[in-house]
């Protein structure tokens, strides 16, 4: 027999000529599925089932240390007027605003970095490696660092002094920009309107506060990590444009910019969605480095729901509303997803019939040559 | 030929040695912006490990300066001797070693299973690994600590290991490298009488070398740097991995005592690894990144 | 006015290949001219020189009365047709011919009115808002000449634009352009590496190969009188039979001892190559085209017969191409190699190859279709002496004044 003959025992079961390939298959994947099973599908069962109960840590959360609430949890967050439901808006109103100002930023940011590189230029690869590097290190050394670049006596302020500007104690500041902003213009404080209503516990004002100064330093950190990684995704899709079409319209008359904004831009519209997205996605998540960095604080302004999340349940043994959070956070994340998504989808324009009449004027040359050559070109 | 009445707006030539002046600045304005950029972005990393051969009032001095003066060691000394430092690298090996050999195996494993292997529900296992790589991860940290508990794995190398060998991206890859390589070899193995643990082990997986080594890369620096995981993983200070005790090391102390010399220490010393393993798979890193995201 | 100039204009590159080595030509007003050779011959680089997608390393091109060496695409008011079309995948047809019109802030009736015209030319009318994914190879190409038709610039520039074209289509598209540049009466430089589009479709083809300008003629010119070896191997297919031959005097006449058959020289080629006495016992390269050669027996005359045996025939129909294997040797030198391997006449280069051992060598002759030849019959073929050429060995020029 051959080299690799079976024993007896084993041929069981004629298998056809596939041999004994769904066995195997599923016994190749069941690591994968078994693990998938334990510690992503069942944990997000049982989540489920502490979001809606009352259990403080103690025994197992499926034994009887844990009773069914219904929608409690949510409802502390979510409408009940409390300190659950103000810590919730606060991280909701912060997280959004360092969305809105780390996915653009870091989108140009990449876009412009990729544009740069992608030129024939020497070097090209040492920017590249030079730009991603941030992206490999860990968030806790990034954070570290941060902490003390930005330190009030630290290197930036250093550098800010340098050019005559007094720096702001950044990590221990927090108020927020737009409300510096409006002070400069000569709004102080809330104006009544802005201060009788609340949504999710935070006045109307405050959530017009815009990110703190100490988020702006995690909006910094963000674009300084994250840049490298969608530059390179940039790159690939700038380098998949053929360069003739970029000639082509050279010679129609483009110049540098006009080529850029219409034949490079539209042409890497996927990529651009999926920076997009991905960037949606990861900055609502942001947890490690608020961990690391402040917990929170300033006045819990660089608070966010992941660690709000994880603050309720490690630290304050509130694992129902710990669990909520992070299933209103899922909720947050499918939606921006979704939205982000619809409003930057290629629509395929339907045919416009467009009116075409009769050409006007007298004979132009067009028209003879039409004459000359119509009918035989199909 | 008779120009015609209908150019459209005249447009200024340009004289013929402005054009190439033009693109020569364009060109050094360019170099310019990237050199600048390029300073800010590694320029960083040099205070860092400058600042951990400062005294602590000499970083507080003079934190721009990349010269310390005095230079000085204390900072590591203190790593090795305060703090469990040398703990630390130990726990971060053990568990970043084997989280990066297993899930080399595992993915290999179910991507051979998903490429070449043909039986029913196929589809429906890839399509529901897909779905669970569409689960953010931050939502799932209490999630995955329940049933970290429930088993009785908490506070064990156990629990530590065994959720991160989870790796969807990493199934993916191994699933794309087996489709792309011809069939043929294994067929031939298969007429010869193979079975099909051996196709797999000692004929395709020796072929994938490059998905491999990829897959080694990404996992390597995926646990490396891992935090959330480990902090609800596990409790005991003799678990500690690097990113846990260093974190430790900064956290909460705002306002109380600046030790920057030894926290940037063990930062710069923590970024060894990856940065050495980043520097000289650099080329098939940045390969991934960019590819591995396709719309 | 829109000619163009060529003034020793040289391109290498950075590593240091020479892609075009001091190129003289000039391109009348309204002319078609075509560059066609080799791949690799700089025919592509040239063109792309006058666009200004290329840098030029030496020498001056002029478009009109400006030297345009230093002016950019945009300004230098041609229009050009890749080979690969390059049309703009995101826009719509009447958008990519539309283009240059925007940017040059072409009023928006105006525009339209020029684009439309421009479709009904090309019969694009029912496309013009359907994006270049959803349309034909074919219609595609049509794309890319309105892109370029649309603007009325002064010159029209096309990159082997039929290339990617299948055969029928390419025959048909020919003719268009070739009608339409006639119409417009645009100046006109088309790239291409096929002889037969370059003879078929140019006022003027230039022969360009390795960076070097061979000839640059009306097509009629370059088929009938050759400068080289090159050119004659590469321009008529067929190609051009090539033999060596020894030049003998014999009384008052020259002939010409090719294998085992003497041909005599005419008094008339005498009179036309002078310098051929001087060759007189040395070695040269005598060619023949296959329309020179003829079923013995149609041809009246002594002096001029090749005998051989006839290993393949291909019937074309009207007329029919006899390979005949006969005892002379043959010329394989890389001037001629390299003509014919880039007509895709790769089986008659296997042929002669296999047999460049030995003094035999493979003709082609072109006959009629009711000469009655078989193969493996011995036949002898009629040589028209009248066009008989000859080139020196050593350089491969054409031995004539």
């Amino acid at each position: 027999m051959g080299r690799f003959a079976r024993p007896s025992w084993l041929r069981f079961r004629e298998p056809g000529i596939r041999g004994h390939q769904a066995a195997a298959g599923w016994l190749f994947l069941a690591p994968v599925i078994v693990i998938l099973g334990l510690f992503l599908v069942l944990p997000i069962l049982m989540a489920a089932w502490v979001s809606f109960s009352d259990w403080s840590g103690n025994g197992s959360p499926l034994g009887s240390h844990a009773h069914f609430v219904g929608l409690n949890n949510y409802r502390h967050l979510l409408t009940t007027p409390g300190l659950d439901q103000n810590n919730f808006g606060t991280a909701i109103r912060n997280n959004f605003y360092y969305v809105i100002l780390v996915v653009p930023i870091q989108t140009a940011a990449a876009l412009f970095l990729a544009v740069l590189v992608n030129r024939r230029i020497k070097l090209a690869g040492f920017f590249r490696t030079a730009f991603y590097f941030p992206s490999v290190t860990s968030s806790v050394a990034i954070t570290i660092l941060f902490l003390f670049l930005f330190s009030p006596a630290g290197a930036i302020n250093k550098l800010l002094s340098y050019a005559g500007v007094n720096g702001p104690a950044w990590l221990y500041d927090p108020r927020g920009l737009l409300h510096v902003i409006l002070g400069q213009l000569g709004v102080n404080q809330s104006p009544a309107s802005l201060s009788s209503g609340t949504l999710l516990g935070v006045s109307y004002w405050d959530w017009l506060s815009g990110p703190s100064v100490a988020m702006c330093v995690f909006v910094l950190m963000a674009v300084f990590t994250t840049s490298g990684t969608f530059m390179l995704l940039f790159l690939a899709a700038l380098q998949n444009i053929d360069e003739s079409v970029n000639e082509a319209a050279g010679l129609d008359g483009a110049s540098e910019w006009r080529k850029f904004r219409h034949i490079t831009v539209p042409m890497i519209k996927p990529t651009i969605f999926t920076v997009l997205t991905l960037g949606v996605i990861g900055t609502w998540q942001i947890f490690d480095q608020i961990y690391v960095g402040t917990q929170g604080s300033p006045q819990g302004t660089t608070l966010t729901p992941a660690f709000l999340s994880f603050n309720a349940s490690f630290n304050g043994n509130e694992w129902g509303v710990g669990a909520a959070v992070a299933f209103i956070l899922f909720a947050i994340i499918v939606f921006f997803t979704v939205v982000t998504r619809i409003a930057t989808r290629d629509r395929d324009r339907l045919p416009r019939r467009r009116r075409f009449g009769p050409p006007r004027g007298g004979p132009t040359r067009r028209s003879r040559l039409a004459s000359a050559v119509s009918g035989v070109l199909r | 030929m008779t120009a015609t009445t209908v150019r459209g707006a005249p447009r200024k030539l340009r004289t013929t040695k402005s054009a190439a002046r033009r693109r020569r600045v364009g060109i050094a304005v360019t170099y310019s912006f990237l050199a600048a950029v390029a300073v800010i972005y590694l320029f960083p990393f040099l205070i860092a490990i400058a600042t951990s051969f400062k005294t602590e009032p000499n970083a507080t001095a003079n934190p721009l300066s990349l010269a310390p003066s005095p230079p000085t060691t204390s900072a590591f000394h203190q790593l090795y001797q305060d703090q469990n430092f040398l703990l630390w690298v130990k726990n971060s090996a053990i568990i970043t070693l084997s989280v990066t050999f297993l899930r080399v195996f595992l993915d290999s494993l179910a991507g051979y299973a998903l490429a070449r292997l043909r039986f029913r529900g196929r589809g429906a296992a890839f399509a529901t690994i897909v779905a669970v790589m569409a689960v953010p991860g931050v939502v799932l940290l209490i999630p995955k600590f329940l049933m970290i508990r429930q088993l009785g794995i908490y506070d064990t190398y156990y629990g530590m290991i065994i959720p991160l060998l989870v790796d969807a991206a990493g199934v993916f890859i191994m699933k794309n490298f087996f489709e792309s390589i011809p069939a043929s070899v294994e067929e031939s193995a298969r007429i010869d009488g193979a079975g099909i643990f051996r196709i797999y082990w000692s004929i395709v997986l020796p072929m994938a070398r490059p998905a491999l080594i990829t897959i080694f890369i990404l996992a390597f620096q995926g646990s490396w740097n891992e935090l959330a995981h480990f902090i609800i993983s596990a409790q005991s200070t003799s678990l500690n991995t690097l990113t846990k005790g260093v974190a430790q090391l900064a956290s909460g102390q705002l306002g109380v005592g600046n030790r920057y010399p030894l926290k940037l220490a063990a930062s710069t010393l923590m970024t060894i690894p990856v940065a050495v393993l980043f520097f000289v798979f650099q080329r098939r890193i940045m390969n991934v990144a960019s590819g591995a995201v396709k719309e | 006015m829109a000619e163009i100039t060529f003034d020793n204009v040289t391109k290498t590159y950075g590593d240091g290949t020479l892609a075009v080595s001091d190129l003289n030509l000039d391109v009348h007003d309204g002319e078609f001219v075509v560059f066609v050779g080799p791949s690799g011959c700089g025919k592509t680089t040239a063109l792309r020189m006058i666009a200004g997608l290329e840098e030029i390393s030496g020498g001056e091109i002029r478009i009109g009365e400006r030297v345009v060496n230093n002016l950019p695409p945009r300004d230098r008011d041609v229009a050009m047709v890749f080979q690969n079309y390059a049309l703009y995948p995101h826009m719509t047809v009447a958008e990519n011919i539309g283009f240059a019109l925007r940017m040059r802030n072409v009023a928006k009736d105006e525009a339209r009115l020029r684009i439309e015209e421009t479709a009904r030319i090309l019969g694009l009318v029912d496309h013009l808002d359907r994006k270049p994914r959803q349309l034909s190879g074919g219609q595609r190409q049509r794309v890319a000449m309105g892109r370029a038709i649309v603007r009325e610039p002064q010159v029209f520039l096309m990159d082997e634009p039929l290339s990617n074209l299948d055969a029928k289509l390419r025959v048909q598209m020919r003719a268009e352009i070739a009608r339409i540049q006639r119409q417009l009466n645009v100046t006109t430089v088309y790239v291409t590496h096929d002889q037969i589009e370059a003879m078929t479709m140019g006022d003027r083809v230039a022969v360009l190969r390795r960076g070097l300008l061979q000839q640059f003629e009306p097509p009629q010119r370059l088929y009938e009188q050759p400068a080289n070896l090159f050119v004659a191997s590469f321009i008529g297919s067929p190609a051009m039979n090539m033999l060596e031959a020894t030049l003998e005097r014999k009384g008052d006449d020259v002939v010409c001892r090719v294998g085992s058959a003497t041909l005599m020289v005419p008094a008339q080629v005498l009179s036309a190559r002078p310098a051929l006495v001087g060759y007189v016992g040395r070695s040269i390269a005598v060619g023949i085209r296959p329309e020179a050669l003829d079923h013995s027996g149609r041809l009246n005359g002594d002096g001029g017969r090749l005998r051989g045996v006839v290993r393949a025939i291909e019937a074309l129909g009207p007329e029919q191409l006899a390979h005949v294997e006969v005892e002379a040797r043959p010329v394989l030198v890389e001037d001629v190699v390299e003509g014919l391997v880039d007509m895709e006449e790769a089986e008659d280069l296997a042929e002669i190859m296999t047999d460049s051992d030995g003094d035999r060598a493979m003709l082609v002759a072109r006959l009629d279709a009711a000469a009655s030849v078989r193969p493996e019959e011995t036949v002898e073929l009629a040589v028209d002496l009248r066009r008989l050429h000859f080139f020196d060995l050593e350089s491969g020029a054409t031995i004539g004044a």
